[in-house]
């Protein structure tokens, strides 16, 4: 059983509630100790259902990246931009935008990077997601 | 042959891959549909089919899902067995792999198996938008990756890693353009120069225009049955001996090493295991190129090439159609065309082609051994088939 029935629910959707007031946060399992990010309702490790949210440093490392010159229509007109895999400090692997980076003599892997947050809702076609986005910067 | 025969393909079809204007995913599969009933002896689908399984990525283009019904009806059987299957990118390998075992249970004797994408309907910042379902959308896609930015960021990892250049990946496009030039069906058949690849303009660095697989209409079809019945509709047919399947993190960035494709290094050992065969015994290989480096971390995943040592077989140009280890010699997905539900069935087609000798210009000389390789997404999931005759 879930013990912190008092917590918002482990969901992506309260992910990206979190964002929009700044806070990168994750789930921990209570268990077995496993981060996860974005937060589950079930530890995919234990199965434990005894989990707290955590709010991460954002602070991590540059694992992998690109530039994207042609992106979806979510962000048209944003390109070209970088996209890297952060290892955060805590341990887990998140994809963030790196909006200051249009070109790879801009960035090396090993960077360190720390998140920041764009908390407008942003357009999307459609009525689902209307989510705000964090981003990265370098160190 | 190496395995047991587990099921045969009587006959294949496929329409051309490329832009179809005024024709939808119906029409293209009616197509597909057709030549592969032609190339099969006494076939009569309402007394010997027993089950339709179409594999189509997205009902968003033409906004029609449920395709499982329609097909079934387009095939002149209304009242069957039928689904549309969805695993990405290897949903027409999924539905294969439905179809197989639902041969081998011993539920049905013969199964129309397709595969179907109409794209080109739509513009490329919708297509992408779509695409990116594949992915982890609401991590991954949402924050500014596409498919070819996921596959950039192996490609980065990669090159870093192992020493890898971008000429090396560009040498993939030379090589799969210089096949699809061969094949009547391709939808890009004009061969390019390396140096035409690396200047191209950039997608998602370090990954350029001819890096990427285009955006395409196109279905493709298999007949298949069990061993026993196969004489009764073709002179030549072809087995499945061995097939493998494994799922992976659907997110790039939930892997522990983003530059190595687990789910195929295990979908392929089964196949091959379960075949008897090794990677060396296989006389050809239509594998997920997608994007260039993706050829290059399948030829290791596959055991084709050694970890961190595929760019090197690229480069010495081991895997063209006339040299030692043949790898999509029908263009692959980079310049015959991706149309994401049909390319699983469109690589059997390849084979199937291969090995009863009809390739034409591009046939590999005495092929007994074909191997198919199907990823969906980002590499979350893989079907690899062993083919022979």
């Amino acid at each position: 059983m879930r013990m912190s029935a008092d917590e918002p629910e482990f969901s992506v959707e309260n992910f990206y509630k979190f964002v929009g007031e700044g806070k990168l946060m994750g789930a921990r399992c209570r268990r077995c100790g496993r981060i996860m990010v974005p937060p589950r309702p079930v530890c995919p490790n234990c199965y434990s259902r005894d989990i707290e949210w955590v709010q991460l440093s954002g602070r991590g490392t540059v694992e992998t990246f690109t530039i994207v010159h042609v992106p979806t229509v979510l962000l048209e007109g944003k390109e070209p931009y970088a996209v890297a895999v952060v290892k955060l400090d805590e341990g887990p692997k998140i994809p963030g935008m790196i909006p200051d980076v249009a070109s790879p003599d801009q960035l090396r892997i090993g960077d360190r990077v720390r998140v920041g947050f764009d908390r407008t809702i942003q357009k999307v076609p459609g009525s689902w997601p209307s989510w705000p986005r964090y981003y990265f910067v370098k160190e | 042959m190496h395995g047991k025969p587990l099921a045969a393909i009587v006959s294949a079809g496929s329409t051309k891959y490329g832009k179809h204007d005024g024709k939808g995913a119906k029409e293209l599969f009616a197509e597909a549909f057709s030549e592969a009933l032609h190339g099969a002896r006494n076939l009569d689908p309402k007394r010997d089919v027993n089950a339709v399984f179409i594999g189509q990525m997205g009902s968003e283009y033409e906004y029609q899902a449920h395709s499982g019904s329609w097909a079934a009806d387009y095939a002149g059987l209304p009242y069957t067995h039928a689904a549309r299957v969805e695993s990405a990118c290897a949903s027409g390998s999924t539905a294969m792999r439905i179809a197989l075992t639902g041969v081998m249970s011993g539920m049905y004797d013969t199964v129309l198996v397709a595969g179907v994408e109409k794209m080109r309907n739509r513009g490329t910042g919708e297509v992408t938008l779509y695409l990116g379902e594949a992915g982890d959308f609401h991590m991954e896609i949402w924050n500014g990756l596409t498919f070819p930015g996921l596959f950039a960021l192996m490609a980065t990892a990669y090159m870093s890693k192992y020493g890898a250049r971008e000429e090396h990946l560009a040498k993939v496009a030379v090589k799969n353009h210089k096949h699809a030039s061969m094949n009547p069906k391709a939808q890009y058949p004009q061969e390019i120069t390396l140096e035409q690849a690396l200047n191209a303009r950039p997608v998602a660095w370090p990954l350029k225009l001819y890096d990427c697989s285009p955006i395409t209409d196109g279905a493709s079809v298999a007949i298949i049955t069990k061993p026993e019945l196969a004489k009764k509709y073709t002179d030549t047919p072809v087995y499945i001996t061995g097939f493998g399947h494994s799922t992976d993190y659907l997110g790039v960035y939930e892997r522990e090493d983003v530059t190595w494709l687990e789910g195929a290094r295990r979908a392929s050992e089964a196949a091959y295991r379960m075949a008897g065969i090794g990677a060396g015994d296989a006389d050809l290989f239509e594998v997920h190129d997608c994007f260039t480096i993706a050829e290059i971390l399948l030829y290791e995943a596959l055991g084709i090439a050694k970890r961190g040592e595929g760019y090197k077989l690229i480069d010495e140009g081991l895997t063209y159609y006339d040299s030692k280890i043949p790898v999509n010699v029908s263009g692959g997905l980079k310049a015959k065309g991706h149309p994401v539900g049909a390319t699983g069935v469109g690589q059997m087609y390849e084979i199937w082609l291969q090995l009863t000798g009809s390739a034409g210009r591009r046939q590999v000389k005495d092929a007994e051994v074909g191997v198919t390789h199907n990823m969906g997404g980002s590499g979350a999931s893989h079907n690899v088939f062993v083919i022979e005759r």
